[in-house]
């Protein structure tokens, strides 16, 4: 009789034991649900429109601006006189991003008007921010839309002597926002000043930038 | 024990992400328009003289003028000459040398310019300053010299000729000239045969603008 109890208490313990192990290899009941997420970012991108450059006064008689682009008279070149041209040159790319223009045989107050299209492609609403006008890699002078209401003209000195030689005249407000698809014509003039040395190459560079339009600022 | 982990995990996650937004700036994009200007020129300079060589020949007992400075013959002297002769340092200058002349021989210094600018100038200014010693000399002398300037465009045609001109630079002002043009210019002195033009003495210097087309008449400020 007491065995039998000792052995029931043996296997009650053992049982114990048992379960007990069992209780601890065990986890907890579960089941999981997976949430995948893919983010894919935007982008905010535009170009100048291929088939939308050009000068108004590249091609035939030349054009005159007296004595200052600000309150000076445009008119033709005595005698119609064909001496300088300005050729515009957009990049070969699916987006162009880049335009050239090159005044040739240029002579002071040669004047022309540049115009081409720009267009927004990216799915981020952009807004036209700011200028940077680069002489031999240095930024010499930035407009946001406050300095471009101040004064939209612009002296570039491009070969370093003091003196400024090309004039530019920005015909648009830094401030307009372009959504998906939009397009906006844009333009300048620019005039050759006295100053300019005679024979030279004289180059720069205006780097026209939009931002996202939740970031835009009117002065930097 | 866990919580603590969780916990460290979560904030060290949070100042992950808040580095992540301080490092980034607003996304823009860039079109870039790049400028060229390439600048013509307005000039002129001198590109060839002659001038006039008087002789006498001795045995013969004639006057034998000349274009060159070369003796015609082993028999001659020089008499009297006129030269225009460049600058070897500045070929912009040119010195005419009128040197013992004597009534009617046409004595000339000749001279000729070449334009070589890429933009079309327009003679602006001839300013003449006389340094007569005698001031009597510069008024007995114009009345025998004359000009003859011809014009000739970049293939030798003729645009403008003046021919016998009295010596009044003011005419040509206003001409137009082209690249390549030339402009040959004879300055004659004919003496008269009257002996109150024997030994004087005289010079003169004379500036010639050209400017820039579109900007004729132009006044320096």
């Amino acid at each position: 009789m007491k065995q039998r109890i000792n052995k029931i208490a043996v296997m009650f313990i053992v049982s114990i034991f048992a379960l007990s192990g069992l209780g601890v290899s065990y986890a907890a009941w579960t089941d999981t649900i997976t949430i995948d997420g893919t983010v894919d970012t935007g982008e905010l991108k535009w170009e100048i429109e291929t088939g939308t450059t050009g000068s108004t006064h590249g091609v035939g008689p030349d054009w005159n601006c007296f004595f200052d682009l600000n309150g000076g008279i445009r008119q033709l070149a005595p005698e119609g006189k064909d001496v300088a041209d300005t050729i515009v040159w957009l990049e070969v790319a699916t987006h162009p991003h880049t335009m050239t223009v090159t005044i040739n045989n240029a002579y002071p107050y040669y004047y022309d008007h540049i115009a081409y299209i720009v267009h927004c492609y990216g799915d981020i609403p952009l807004k036209i921010w700011m200028l940077n006008f680069i002489v031999d890699g240095i930024i010499v002078e930035t407009l946001y839309h406050n300095d471009w209401v101040a004064d939209p003209y612009v002296y570039l000195d491009l070969d370093g002597d003091g003196a400024c030689d090309v004039e530019i005249w920005w015909g648009n407000p830094l401030n307009q926002q372009m959504e998906f698809c939009d397009r906006l014509d844009r333009s300048f003039e620019i005039l050759v000043l006295q100053p300019a040395p005679q024979g030279e190459p004289l180059t720069f560079s205006i780097e026209y930038v939009a931002i996202q339009w939740d970031k835009w600022t009117p002065n930097g | 024990m866990k919580t603590a982990k969780l916990g460290a995990i979560f904030l060290i996650s949070i100042m992950a992400l808040a580095g992540v937004g301080a490092g980034y700036a607003a996304w823009t994009d860039t079109i870039t328009i790049d400028g060229s200007v390439n600048t013509g020129s307005v000039g002129w300079h001198f590109t060839g003289v002659s001038g006039t060589w008087a002789w006498k020949d001795v045995v013969e007992e004639t006057c034998i003028v000349t274009t060159t400075s070369t003796k015609p013959n082993d028999n001659c002297i020089l008499i009297a000459y006129s030269k225009a002769v460049i600058d070897p340092s500045d070929d912009h200058r040119v010195t005419l040398t009128f040197d013992s002349l004597f009534p009617c021989i046409n004595f000339e210094a000749d001279f000729t310019i070449t334009y070589t600018g890429t933009v079309p100038g327009k003679i602006n200014s001839i300013i003449v300053r006389d340094f007569w010693p005698d001031p009597g000399d510069e008024t007995v002398m114009d009345p025998y010299t004359t000009l003859d300037v011809t014009i000739y465009d970049e293939v030798g045609g003729l645009v403008k000729e003046w021919i016998d001109t009295a010596f009044d630079p003011s005419i040509f002002c206003g001409w137009q000239l082209h690249e390549g043009y030339t402009i040959y210019v004879v300055m004659r002195i004919h003496l008269g045969q009257d002996s109150d033009l024997m030994g004087l003495t005289g010079n003169f210097d004379m500036d010639v603008e050209v400017v820039q087309w579109n900007l004729y008449p132009y006044q320096p400020l």
